[in-house]
């Protein structure tokens, strides 16, 4: 519809209303134009901007294909000409200013101006229109269309350079949702003990899942995602080691009221010759005395946590050799915070070693001048970026598979990786630990040279004759003990988080 | 009278005017159109152009009252609009008597007006605007319609008193005529020199002049072209913002108002001869040319490159209709 302007004249309108129309038609085509050319300009842009950043561009160019056409015409309706405007456009085409004339004194009387309106409509009603006025597509527009056209053709048929790291975070995303889900079920398992019999670590470890889920929801990429799994690690790994310290110290207090002598507080006996794991009173990882319930809830919440960090570095592509979880050396995540490296997973038997420098953990010290004994010790373990397990003696491990050495000597590093932020991950150099009484088959035994470290040693004189003969100790028998050596250093010690995971993750991989 | 008789007049007056003057036709069209419009034209042209020829022929056809004066150093001002002198009655009474002088017609030829003192151009010049006479102390009106068709020589102008800004700008239309072309030459040189006996008709007379200027003054003017006309004007003050560049560079002083309202004045005549009865854009651009070539003042360095007024009116009028409306 025309826009009436401040003058107006209703004959003058009747005979523009033909021409008006024509002239409103190749205005809003020209918007039209206007928009598409926009529209598919910035598609370009937004094409070429996401071949450099990963994001998902395909939305927002179809709205901009879409949306800027639409705001041409909008805009185009709001300057939409008025019947003045058109009559000026007329007297153009050789009118000589006779319509825009009468339009202006339209209200205005006297012989001469009746003359010259008359005069106006006259020449009006035999203005040919039709030929002045066709709708033709606007040359400059055109072009720049057609050109804007085929560039976006292009550009939508090249593939995007960025499309591998969109397709990993579009993976991540859904696996976070899926592993909140997982997490949630976990969650209601721990919530149902927890009516049943309240505890605090229990609280807490679920206050620590729901946190974990909510921020796997905030997280936009798989590194602040691996953040938030850390951060739920952390914890609790933290809730962990203080239920086992309580355990043990229960247990200890059990153990000497039952009038055993030769277990020491600390409790890292040996075995009167016995490669048998120590009783049950003492302490291993995860078996709690008093508080089996709880210690399981929180191991379950630890495995969510980590199956959500395997699962993740899994769907972002990570390479990760038995799903490991862990982070990278010195406790810092790789390049790029994607991942975490490929340490071994807990759940795999055929353990890898953690990837990471850092030694194990492990007793330190030696017991009695033997190659090794394990067991006694608490080893500080952490903090030592050497390659070797630090913990005394043999029979950290035995038998590999592939002929590797023994357990807990790690050769390789884990670099950080370029790029898209995962290590270089590099196998073969990997030590691997494999118990040949776990996946059942024969093979080596696999020595650990027993090294000093620097923690805290404890002496314990034994006759044993296993252990005065022969260094060597079935891995599982020392492995408990190595285990709580080595959480109680992690609860002591002020050691990045990232580090408590790798050793965390070391253990849990071996118990398995 | 209506606007029919308007055009159909001033078709017989060309068309009889052409019997005499070979070619001009752009010369003859806007020498009507000042006549009509009700100013005054300044004529330059080398001698032997027909510019006398011109006057007489339009004063013949319109039974006007024609005068000329030739301006020469030595002319004073009462040689043109006349003097007291002494005259004695039959009873023998002396009395002083104005004897009007060669101002008093309805058409003047002030020829080589440039050759005259500043204050004999004066005397003319104050006719011209005033329509009147003031000798003595008395003021005679000057017989209507009043028309000056003045010359200038481009050629000899050593010893000469040009005419100064302000008084150039009294004249409605500075037209420069041409050298005519090998066509018109030939026709020229074909006439008979004795070129009054040729007979013309007589096409319309004083009053009808007067009534074509009336009939002329009521043609309206849209809004749109007096604000073209205001923004040519505008645009050849070197300080103002629609100036283009070359007015800023060589142009000391733009037009007057007396411009703008010199371009509506004709564009009005220029539309009832067109058979319009509104003003064009087209009759404003076309009529600046004469309009304003005598009223924008070059400077220094616009003179010593020889720039010509005409240019400088070309980029104003672009410059003018390139503003948004």
């Amino acid at each position: 519809m025309i826009r009436q302007d401040v003058y107006y004249d209703e004959e003058i309108a009747a005979a523009l209303d033909p021409i008006c129309r024509k002239v409103l038609r190749q205005h809003y085509l020209n918007w039209l134009l206007r928009g598409l050319v926009a529209g598919f300009m910035l598609a370009v842009l937004l094409r070429l901007s996401s071949f450099l950043f990963p994001w998902e561009a395909a939305g927002c160019i179809a709205a901009v294909i879409i949306g800027m056409p639409v705001l041409a015409l909008l805009l185009g309706w709001s300057r939409r000409p008025g019947i003045y405007e058109v009559a000026c456009m007329v007297d153009e085409k050789g009118l000589k200013e006779r319509v825009s004339t009468a339009l202006e004194l339209s209200g205005v009387e006297s012989e001469m101006i009746r003359r010259q309106r008359d005069d106006a409509l006259k020449h009006l009603r035999i203005f040919d229109g039709e030929r002045h006025f066709a709708v033709k597509l606007p040359r400059r527009e055109g072009r720049i269309l057609l050109s804007s056209l085929l560039i976006t053709a292009l550009l939508l048929y090249l593939p995007n350079p960025q499309q591998p790291e969109l397709d990993k975070r579009t993976a991540v995303k859904k696996e976070i949702a899926v592993q909140q889900k997982k997490i949630e079920e976990v969650k209601k398992e721990l919530k149902k003990a927890e009516q049943m019999r309240q505890s605090i670590p229990r609280k807490k470890a679920i206050a620590s899942l729901e946190e974990l889920q909510k921020d796997l929801g905030e997280a936009e990429d798989l590194k602040e995602a691996l953040r938030a799994i850390s951060r739920a690690e952390t914890n609790l790994g933290q809730l962990q080691a203080a239920e086992q310290k309580t355990e043990a110290e229960r247990s200890g207090r059990s153990l000497a009221s039952a009038g055993n002598g030769n277990v020491t507080q600390a409790n890292l006996n040996a075995n009167n010759g016995s490669s048998r794991p120590v009783s049950s009173n003492s302490l291993r990882p995860g078996q709690a005395g008093g508080s089996t319930g709880i210690n399981s809830g929180l191991n379950q919440a630890s495995q969510a946590v980590e199956d959500s960090r395997a699962a993740l570095l899994a769907a972002a592509g990570s390479p990760s050799s038995g799903a490991g979880s862990g982070k990278g050396p010195g406790g810092q995540e790789n390049s790029g915070g994607e991942g975490s490296l490929a340490s071994t997973s807990a759940s795999s038997p055929a353990n890898t070693g953690n990837g990471s420098e850092t030694s194990a953990s492990g007793g330190s010290g030696d017991a009695s001048g033997n190659g090794g004994q394990s067991g006694s010790g608490n080893s500080s373990g952490s903090g030592n970026n050497n390659n070797n397990a630090s913990g005394s003696g043999s029979g950290a491990g035995r038998g590999t598979a592939n002929g590797s050495q023994s357990s807990g000597q790690m050769n390789t590093s884990m670099t950080s990786s370029g790029g898209n932020g995962f290590p270089d991950m590099n196998y073969r150099e990997y030590e691997k630990i494999y118990d040949p009484e776990r996946i059942g088959i024969e093979g080596n035994e696999s020595l650990v040279q027993g090294k000093a470290g620097k923690g805290p040693e404890q002496k314990l004189q034994t006759d044993d004759p296993a252990v005065m003969n022969d260094a060597r100790r079935p891995y599982r028998e020392v492995l408990a003990q190595y285990s709580q050596a080595a959480r109680d250093s992690l609860g002591r010690n002020p050691i990045p988080a990232d580090m408590s995971d790798v050793v965390r993750d070391y253990f849990s991989s071996l118990e398995e | 009278m209506k606007a029919e008789e308007f055009a159909q007049i001033v078709q017989e007056l060309e068309t009889e005017i052409g019997k005499v003057m070979v070619g001009q036709q752009d010369i003859i069209r806007h020498t009507l159109i000042c006549l009509l419009a009700g100013g005054n034209v300044l004529l330059e042209g080398v001698p032997g152009l027909g510019k006398t020829m011109l006057v007489k022929t339009i004063s013949q056809v319109l039974s006007l009252d024609f005068k000329r004066i030739q301006f020469t150093p030595d002319l004073m001002p009462a040689d043109i609009i006349g003097t007291s002198i002494i005259s004695e009655d039959a009873e023998g009474h002396r009395d002083f008597q104005f004897q009007p002088g060669p101002v008093f017609a309805n058409m003047l030829l002030a020829d080589e007006i440039n050759r005259a003192t500043p204050k004999t151009q004066s005397a003319l010049l104050e006719a011209m605007q005033e329509h009147t006479v003031t000798a003595g102390n008395r003021t005679r009106e000057l017989p209507q319609p009043f028309f000056v068709l003045a010359t200038q020589n481009p050629l000899e102008m050593e010893g000469t008193y040009p005419l100064p800004e302000a008084q150039m700008d009294r004249f409605l239309f500075k037209l420069l005529v041409k050298f005519p072309s090998e066509e018109e030459l030939v026709g020229i040189i074909d006439k008979n020199v004795a070129y009054l006996s040729t007979e013309l008709s007589k096409i319309g007379n004083g009053g009808q002049v007067m009534a074509m200027r009336e009939l002329a003054c009521e043609v309206p003017v849209s809004e749109r072209v007096s604000r073209r006309a205001a923004r040519i004007i505008l645009a050849s003050h070197p300080e103002h913002s629609y100036a283009p560049e070359r007015v800023k560079k060589y142009v000391r002083y733009g037009a007057s108002p007396r411009g703008g309202q010199a371009l509506l004045a004709a564009g009005k005549v220029r539309a009832l001869m067109e058979g319009r009865f509104n003003v064009a854009l087209e009759d404003i651009e076309k009529l600046a040319y004469p309009a304003l070539r005598h009223r924008i003042i070059l400077n220094f360095e616009g003179e010593a490159e020889g720039i010509g007024s005409d240019e400088l009116i070309a980029d104003i009028l672009e410059a003018a209709a390139a503003l948004k409306d």
